[in-house]
């Protein structure tokens, strides 16, 4: 999706301070991220729990508005209500009658299922049954594609020329689209700061980026 | 292990006073701006919310709070920045210990039993005098938390995830670093599951200091690249 999240290369923003507190500062943003990683660490089967593309769908006049951890409150309650776990208006409506619901047998995670969960071995590499199709030092292009779906393919990169700068084997590929793209190379591709922003890049600098081989195609 | 039992809380009180003097702590950009009244209003919203959605899922018996408050003492007890600051010691004594890292960290945090969500595969980099490392996710707020702990409010602004990699020297010049011309500024976006930690140059006049005394010194948003040590 061509929306706000994707702010890489955008102006106009203050930067703030390099703040030095510990980032879950409210009681609300404490509950929120360990409701969200609980929900993560022991999933329902069959429900998919908030996801990154939850966020994106975020109206973008709403999601510059919202505190970071406010944006996590918007995505479980997306997807609690689209798995049918809860209704709008149970939300609206705590304390009053909630209904039952079929989990089957699921138990809720327990600290020890979380902590575990969180020391787990959490690489996104799988086996790899193909050949990379680039290797080091190859040149290639961005495909400049802009799917509907969700996709991590940041736009300031897309039909921008790189160069493959690591290869990380096989990774989960994350995007929407194409949806039978099955599992994908991973490369790290380093892009001259003048080849993305013009006049405006620094002739010593170097943008990497992380994109699948379905991104790429070789330079011409 | 047991020196790596510094609370994150503790860690970032020392970082706190390190780096004090670069940015004063004042909050600024859309939260300093937001007027009081109009905060208070969205952050018992929120609130709300929150204890909606956490007393029906409680009731349906899909969430136990037990297990809420245990991430929250996971990310604020156990780990944070300290096991990045371990590392990047070691790392400046231990020549062989920082080919590895560069050459494969997930190695490294594996045998270390570092590994964990949102960090396992692991790229360690490296500043210079020449070259100096700059991390970001301009598409949400990617971090590794297994041994950085919860990315900074700063990282997760949106001006910086949309100024870091356009312009990367207008930012750390903000954030109180000044680079030479002649040095190349490496960012890098962390667009998939691969999360970076930055080994900041060693400071000066710390030839004989343990491994201890130098991971005291190694700060959070060093690891990150939005500051040189001194």
């Amino acid at each position: 999706m061509n929306t706000i999240h994707d702010l890489g290369g955008m102006d106009g923003f203050t930067l703030p301070a390099r703040d030095q507190d510990f980032p879950l500062r409210e009681e609300w943003e404490r509950q929120i991220w360990g409701l969200a990683l609980s929900v993560w660490s022991k999933p329902i089967p069959g429900y998919p729990g908030g996801t990154r593309a939850d966020i994106e769908r975020i109206p973008p006049e709403r999601y510059l508005d919202m505190p970071y951890f406010a944006k996590w409150l918007w995505a479980e309650e997306v997807a609690v209500i689209r798995g049918g776990l809860l209704s709008r208006e149970e939300l609206d409506n705590p304390d009053a009658y909630v209904a039952a619901v079929d989990v089957g047998d699921f138990t809720p995670a327990t600290p020890a299922d979380v902590v575990a969960f969180l020391q787990s071995d959490n690489s996104f590499e799988r086996p790899a049954t193909t050949e990379p199709r680039f290797r080091t030092g190859d040149e290639v292009v961005v495909k400049n594609n802009h799917p509907e779906g969700h996709t991590r393919c940041p736009r300031y990169t897309r039909g921008r020329r790189g160069v493959i700068n690591r290869h990380h084997g096989v990774h989960d590929y994350q995007d929407d689209q194409p949806a039978d793209a099955g599992k994908q190379h991973l490369y790290t591709v380093t892009f001259a700061a003048k080849e993305l922003w013009g006049d405006r890049g620094n002739d010593n600098d170097r943008i990497n980026a992380e994109l699948w081989e379905i991104h790429l195609e070789p330079a011409p | 292990m047991s020196k790596d039992k510094v609370s994150r809380r503790e860690f970032l009180s020392k970082t706190t006073m390190a780096a004090s003097g670069v940015v004063a702590a004042s909050t600024a950009g859309a939260a300093g701006a937001e007027a009081s009244g109009e905060h208070e209003h969205k952050q018992s919203d929120y609130a709300l919310r929150t204890k909606a959605l956490v007393s029906v899922l409680t009731k349906k018996n899909i969430i136990d709070p037990a297990a809420m408050d245990a991430v929250v003492d996971f990310y604020e007890n156990r780990v944070g920045p300290h096991i990045g600051a371990r590392m990047v010691a070691r790392s400046w004594v231990d020549e062989d210990y920082r080919q590895r890292l560069l050459d494969d960290a997930r190695a490294v945090i594996r045998e270390e039993g570092n590994a964990g969500v949102q960090g396992t595969d692991l790229v360690v980099v490296e500043n210079s005098e020449k070259v100096h490392n700059l991390v970001v996710c301009t598409l949400c707020s990617c971090y590794p938390w297994p041994v950085l702990g919860l990315p900074p409010s700063w990282y997760k602004d949106t001006a910086y995830r949309a100024q870091a990699v356009i312009d990367p020297r207008g930012v750390l010049q903000k954030f109180g670093l000044e680079l030479d011309d002649d040095v190349e500024v490496r960012v890098w976006d962390s667009t998939a599951e691969v999360r970076y930690l930055v080994i900041p140059e060693r400071p000066p006049g710390t030839d004989d200091l343990s491994i201890d005394a130098l991971a005291a010194l190694v700060t959070r948003d060093s690891m990150i690249g939005a500051e040189k040590l001194a």
